[in-house]
């Protein structure tokens, strides 16, 4: 227990360090980025000095990069992320807790839909006998790897919106209605799902193959298990290692990839909101997406964590003590008074 | 498969090799005799042991006997298997499971890597149980008849521990606990042949006496045939009655084990006993078998009974 709690202390202040390093490398990039804020919250008509100096020091720009530094890193810490440059002075944190939803609304089901879809593909694959259908998966997800999501996402938009007129083209819903159509999810998902996918079924495949060469498969088999048996039961824990791995970072990829697929659907999500911000050079908003999709990276990868220790019992038992059983020699001198 | 098939032929031996050949795979486009027209009986309640040094083809007969040659299209096997009269060279894979299910219990070489790492061992074991009700479910039916069926094949295996070592994963038990889980996952379905293969090669001196000591003893209590398959002469010397002595993919030797131990026949069995060394033995260098003779062995096939 104590080798656990040191296991996930440790963790827990390597994510921290991230963190901060994180917000500062960002604090400064931004404010080192050329362009003039103020001119662009204005617009393109003259500014007077006075009513420079009036903004700069309403939204506290005057004040030394230091001191705002040190002040704007101890707000994150209390939840506050500052406010946005704008008409309305909204809160960071709101802004972006407002299209949170929308954007996990399109990322948890394409990460659903690619794992196990990865994990279910890519076990057939390295099974199958047939080489055609083996050569169909492997080589559709190499070409699905290889295609860029925001190209992707606008053929599915000719096709599947334009040509048949199946799906809508842009949105989340009917204009001026609140909430998310169904309708309007399916491309979106299926854009961002696509190259998951594929990459998850060439991992899930490879691993699969090894695990199938392990000798444990033929135990399996020589008691007369059925083949699905054998790869469901016995082959697919001993191959899903490698896919929480890829899963963990898929999460991060899938929720960066969502500015461009959100861009190309015009779905208003987090990355929406991201482009916008830099457009306008809204530092505090780009500053509060960045750390929003850092907590949530962090987060995933103390979950990938701790999904390794249900995968596999062997980590599990690096962080508990040894389950106390008796030695060899001892257990076997008694079954040799036994038989004496 | 019809229940006329199923029924054991009057007076067939329980196993029966008839100019066996495998062929294997070895890499593109090359490939290896490694069993060369093999003939080979056990019957029933028999003892038989199948000597011979790495790579004379003991392991792939034996594979063959438990239909586990490698799954691909490039293993050919040819000549006949038959499993209580019944042929198995080209059986469909529902015989083969059939067979593997009820017939055959076989143990592996190497307890580390033979057992599933992310599965209990208790559960292990109940998955060689054969399921004889007619519904076939994992999770239900009758858990607690067959968690008791568990732990008297673990303790039947000389793990006194059973309700402890069946709820543990493998890693949390030494190499000697996990051969005899390999044994009870083998004995768990009550088979007529148990076959072994190396069963005590990767365990330490002291251990595999202890391990040999109880597979004797289960053999004998269950009534079970034996075949063991080992490089190790003093280990077929102690637990067989009959013995084949194998190389280069062919058998070159069989008889009664005392008799072939004593007094071998052919000139490759006399110089394999050459080879091993005793602790009696002082200072005379240690015997291999020279490169020439091994040559002629390989090339003119000879088979004494």
């Amino acid at each position: 227990m104590k080798a656990r709690l040191i296991h996930y202390g440790r963790l827990l202040l390597s994510s921290l360090i991230l963190f901060i390093a994180v917000i500062t490398v960002l604090f400064f990039l931004l404010e080192l980025a050329p362009g003039d804020p103020i001119q662009t919250l204005v617009g393109d008509v003259p500014l007077s000095e006075a009513f420079r100096a009036q903004i700069t020091a309403a939204y506290g720009l005057d004040k030394p990069v230091w001191e705002r530094y040190v002040l704007y890193l101890g707000n994150v810490f209390t939840g506050n992320l500052g406010f946005s440059f704008g008409t309305n002075n909204e809160p960071v944190l709101d802004l972006i807790l407002s299209r949170a939803g929308n954007t996990l609304a399109l990322a948890v089901p394409a990460f659903l839909i690619s794992t196990i879809g990865g994990i279910i593909l890519g076990s057939i694959a390295a099974r199958t006998r047939r080489r055609w259908l083996d050569g169909g998966i492997s080589g559709g997800a190499v070409a699905l790897f290889s295609v860029p999501n925001f190209w992707f996402g606008m053929l599915l938009i000719m096709v599947f919106s334009i040509w048949l007129g199946w799906f809508p083209t842009q949105g989340k819903s009917p204009y001026g209605q609140p909430g998310i159509g169904l309708e309007y999810l399916v491309l979106p998902v299926i854009t961002m799902a696509t190259s998951e996918l594929a990459y998850k079924t060439r991992i899930m495949r490879s691993s699969m193959i090894e695990s199938l060469g392990q000798d444990f498969v033929d135990t399996a088999r020589s008691k007369g298990l059925s083949s699905s048996h054998v790869l469901w039961r016995h082959a697919l824990p001993n191959a899903l290692l490698p896919m929480v791995t890829v899963s963990g970072y898929s999460l991060g990829y899938i929720l960066a990839g969502s500015v461009l697929v959100e861009r190309v659907f015009g779905w208003p999500g987090m990355g929406l909101l991201f482009i916008d911000a830099i457009n306008r050079q809204n530092n505090m908003v780009i500053l509060g997406v960045v750390i929003v999709l850092t907590v949530v990276i962090i987060l995933v990868n103390i979950l990938t964590d701790v999904v390794y220790g249900l995968v596999d019992p062997r980590l599990r038992a690096q962080f508990s003590p040894q389950r106390t059983l008796p030695p060899e020699g001892r257990q076997d001198r008694q079954s040799d008074e036994v038989a004496a | 498969m019809t229940i006329a098939e199923n029924q054991p032929a009057a007076g067939a031996p329980l196993i029966e090799l008839t100019g066996l050949n495998v062929v294997l795979p070895t890499g593109e486009r090359s490939e290896v005799e490694a069993v060369k027209s093999v003939d080979l009986v056990v019957h029933d309640g028999e003892r038989v042991g199948l000597v011979g040094e790495s790579g004379s083809g003991k392991s792939v007969t034996g594979r063959s006997i438990a239909g586990l040659l490698p799954t691909s299209p490039r293993v050919r096997v040819s000549g006949s298997i038959r499993i209580r009269g019944q042929e198995m060279v080209g059986a469909p894979a529902r015989t083969w499971d059939d067979v593997r299910r009820k017939t055959v219990g076989m143990i592996f070489q190497d307890p580390l890597t033979f057992l599933n790492p992310t599965m209990r061992v208790g559960r292990q074991v109940a998955e060689s149980i054969p399921d004889r009700r007619p519904v076939r479910s994992g999770a239900g039916g009758d858990r607690t008849a067959r968690d008791r069926a568990v732990f008297r094949f673990l303790r039947q295996a000389g793990l006194p521990d059973a309700e402890q070592v069946a709820a543990s994963f493998p890693h949390e038990l030494s190499g000697g606990m996990r051969q005899r889980v390999l044994i009870a996952i083998a004995i768990a379905k009550e088979p007529s042949l148990v076959l072994a293969d190396e069963p005590t090669t990767a365990l330490d001196a002291t251990v595999q006496q202890h391990v040999l000591r109880t597979l004797d003893e289960t053999v004998t209590e269950l009534g079970t045939s034996l075949m063991l398959i080992s490089h190790d002469l003093a280990v077929v010397a102690g637990m067989t009655d009959r013995v084949y002595v194998m190389y280069a993919g062919r058998i070159v030797e069989e008889g009664p084990t005392a008799r072939v131990l004593a007094e071998p026949r052919h000139e490759y069995t006399q110089a394999l006993l050459r080879s091993v060394r005793s602790l009696t033995d002082r200072d005379t260098d240690l015997y291999s078998i020279p490169l020439a003779l091994r040559q002629r062995f390989a090339e003119e096939p000879t088979h004494v009974a």
